[in-house]
């Protein structure tokens, strides 16, 4: 094991949709990011079991802001 | 305000001893530098270098921070999590003073004034409260960087 490249840093927020309401929801990140139209969160189980960490790495993504 | 470099991640430990065997052992770090003491803000600190995008020792570094005697915020971090645990994020900016007067027009709240921080370069920080739950450290970019 040699340390590696540190891709990011998870941080949780509430599950409410950003102002705007396309794509990025609650579970963004975990393979919802890059949806372009809205669908219904699903809620990210913080306190049970993880959601998937095998979805690929947001290098080089827009996923926030006004590109 | 423009989000400048993730200059580092806080992590806090009881033993900066054990956390460089840790990340030395289990993780592989290669660049481990020697701890200090920072007196001004009652902790001992340790970096941890990781590679960037190109591979090199010049990612962001890992802050292993352990209270010296007397410290409250730390110690009282460690109470709530005994095994240590993430702490804070650092963000880099250009102007200190400018980075302080544009968080305060935004309403957030500084928590006191800019200091020298563990990489020789005036330092502050911003309640967890206002940014969303994290508590971030802002440092002014070394002149040699």
């Amino acid at each position: 094991m040699k340390l590696g490249w540190l891709n990011h840093i998870g941080v949780a927020t509430q599950p409410k949709p950003l102002p705007g309401g396309e794509g990025l929801g609650w579970g963004c990140g975990f393979g919802a990011a890059f949806r372009t139209r809205r669908r219904t969160p699903t809620p990210l189980r913080l306190g049970g079991k993880l959601p998937s960490l095998t979805a690929p790495p947001l290098k080089g993504r827009v996923i926030g802001g006004t590109p | 305000m423009k989000l400048g470099r993730l200059n580092h991640i806080g992590v806090a430990t009881p033993s900066i001893a054990d956390s460089a065997v840790f990340y030395r052992d289990v993780m592989g770090a290669t660049k481990i530098h020697e701890p200090f003491d920072l007196p001004d803000q009652g902790v001992k600190v340790c970096f941890v270098d990781t590679p960037g995008a190109d591979g090199a020792l010049n990612g962001t570094q890992i802050e292993l921070i352990e209270p010296l005697p007397g410290n409250t915020s730390i110690a009282s971090f460690l109470e709530k999590n005994p095994a240590g645990g993430q702490h804070h994020m650092c963000y880099e900016v250009p102007d200190i003073h400018k980075a302080k007067a544009e968080f305060e027009a935004m309403g957030k709240r500084v928590l006191g004034e800019p200091r020298i921080g563990a990489h020789g370069t005036l330092i502050f920080f911003v309640h967890p409260r206002d940014m969303q739950g994290v508590l971030t450290e802002i440092m002014e970019t070394r002149a040699d960087h």
